[in-house]
């Protein structure tokens, strides 16, 4: 699949050199994200560096309904002990999305292939880029499976989505396809195991009376063909977001159970993150201080869990747009992560797009 | 340690109190346009709203919506983000960036950077809108009205207060 990836960003390059018309098809754009992360304990020690992205994406308008997209990310960790990859995996490439689409009106979009579940609206709306999203890090119940990430955010199947017309700004989602694999970060669609029937549903509104609010509710449901034990998953998320005029407010609080089939037990995981930022106005509009706070608690005694670390963070820090395609931000973190004591980072980022 | 949390925390309170007045519109309003083929004469400001972030792509026709927009550091430009869009120029570039890597919309809306030439686009083209600060005079383009408003009315949604 990273071959064929590769093949339509070859493809894309090739047509991008031109400006796109108005209204001609084919129409095809390549862009991609990168950034690096250093980190400094403040308990002492060297700055050290904590891992690097590449993202990279390619779009193509094939006809007024028909399109096509596909984005691979390369990561590369770091020795901070935070660094979002394993110990023993230091590079890691993966094919995040890849899909057609078949957008006859508003009303209606139909994504087949694999695409970001929206079980976890963070990873919906930023997908992959930190370029994007304010602060350095991804919120714990939006870490990717391969960086212990617990949520579901890859799915393979049939996703069809909307906007109901009118004042309430409402939408939906609903999909159905393949549960993720027997191991928890196995997300290529091609070379996963163990895959089962899987269903999830995004429900949202953005009313015209509040400019600038969004809620919504996802749900998931599948079953885990995890070694030694079937396992029912049921997932729910509500969300809320407040954009306007250089407020960002967000809020996020997931919880996922999983029951083995013919068992009492049920393992409750439960995370939701906090953000809040702030883009003055005038001359220091290129800066955006923000506040992040992080919170996860995995289901105790889940094996399928087995490697994913309760977090218990905040951090505080200021993006800097240097200019539209680089962006530096710098933060302070206190964290919880895999040791038991809590340690405190001053890092700094790097993230370009282009 | 807790000393330089305290400075951190001292200094984002710093730049937080440092922010100054906001760059102030200076036109009266923002007329909108569409090409006079375009059925649509009167539009709400969350749909408007909805058009220029790529929420909505299509108009009833089922023909994909052609963004043209005004430079965001021009009069009308700062405006339009004012009244309209609700965020900064920089908020709004990332806003098109995201948009293209969700894949919902295959390109960012093009950036017209002289009045006329954003007129005949508009004209010359049935599916596009746009914008500028001043109504044109019979140039194959019509102007929209928001929720029954014209430009010249006071509570017209894309004026300057």
């Amino acid at each position: 699949m990273t071959l064929i990836a590769i093949v339509t960003f070859a493809a894309a390059a090739r047509a991008d050199d031109a400006p796109p018309p108005a209204v001609h098809y084919p129409a095809f754009r390549l862009g991609a994200f990168a950034d690096v992360v250093l980190s400094h304990p403040t308990e002492g020690g060297a700055v050290e560096y904590e891992g690097g992205e590449i993202d990279l994406y390619a779009s193509a308008q094939i006809t007024n309904d028909w399109s096509a997209f596909a984005e691979t990310l390369i990561q590369h960790g770091g020795k901070a002990e935070n660094s979002d990859l394993e110990t023993e995996a230091r590079f890691d490439l993966n094919l995040e999305r890849f899909y057609a689409a078949y957008n006859p009106s508003d009303r209606l979009r139909l994504e087949i292939g694999q695409i970001h579940t929206g079980i976890v609206q963070w990873n919906e709306r930023e997908h992959r880029s930190r370029f994007l999203q304010t602060p350095i890090d991804v919120p714990s119940i939006a870490n990717r499976e391969s960086q212990g990430g617990a949520w579901p955010l890859h799915f393979d199947g049939v996703w069809a989505s909307g906007r109901v017309p009118g004042a309430l700004g409402a939408a939906y989602g609903v999909g159905v396809g393949a549960a993720r694999g027997s191991e928890r970060d196995d997300i290529q669609p091609l070379f996963r195991h163990g895959i089962s029937p899987a269903g999830l549903f995004l429900v949202s509104m953005a009313p015209d009376a509040v400019t600038g609010f969004e809620a919504g509710a996802a749900g998931y449901v599948g079953r885990i063909r995890a070694p030694g034990q079937t396992m029912q998953e049921l997932d729910a998320t509500v969300y809320s977001s407040f954009v306007r005029g250089g407020i960002e407010l967000r809020g996020e609080f997931a919880r996922m159970a999983h029951t083995p089939l013919g068992a009492d037990q049920e393992y409750v995981t439960r995370g939701w993150y906090v953000l809040a930022s702030w883009r003055p106005r005038g001359r220091l509009k290129v800066l955006r201080p923000y506040f992040l706070l992080d919170h996860l608690h995995v289901a105790p005694g889940e094996q399928y869990l087995s490697d994913v670390h309760n977090q218990n963070a905040w951090s505080a820090g200021v993006r800097w747009d240097f200019n539209r395609r680089l962006a530096l931000k710098g933060d302070f973190r206190t964290q919880q992560l895999a040791a038991p004591h809590r340690e405190s980072l001053i890092r700094a980022e790097v993230s370009f797009s282009f | 340690m807790a000393m330089r949390a305290r400075r951190l925390m001292v200094a984002i309170v710093f730049l937080l109190a440092a922010s100054s007045h906001g760059e102030e519109p200076v036109t009266a309003s923002v007329s909108v346009l569409v090409s006079a083929k375009n059925p649509m004469r009167d539009i709400s400001a969350g749909d408007l709203r909805r058009i220029f972030l790529g929420d909505i792509s299509r108009w009833h026709n089922g023909h994909r919506i052609v963004l043209f927009v005004r430079p965001m550091d021009t009069a009308e430009g700062r405006l339009f983000l004012d009244r309209l869009v609700r965020m900064s120029d920089i908020d709004y570039s990332q806003w098109w960036l995201g948009a293209v890597f969700r894949g919902r919309v295959a390109n960012a809306p093009r950036v017209i950077g002289n009045v006329d030439e954003m007129i005949r686009a508009v004209a010359a083209t049935p599916d596009g809108i746009g914008f500028v600060a001043a109504p044109p005079l019979d140039t194959g383009v019509i102007v929209l009205t928001i929720e029954g408003k014209a430009p010249a009315n006071p509570q017209y949604a894309l004026r300057a207060r």
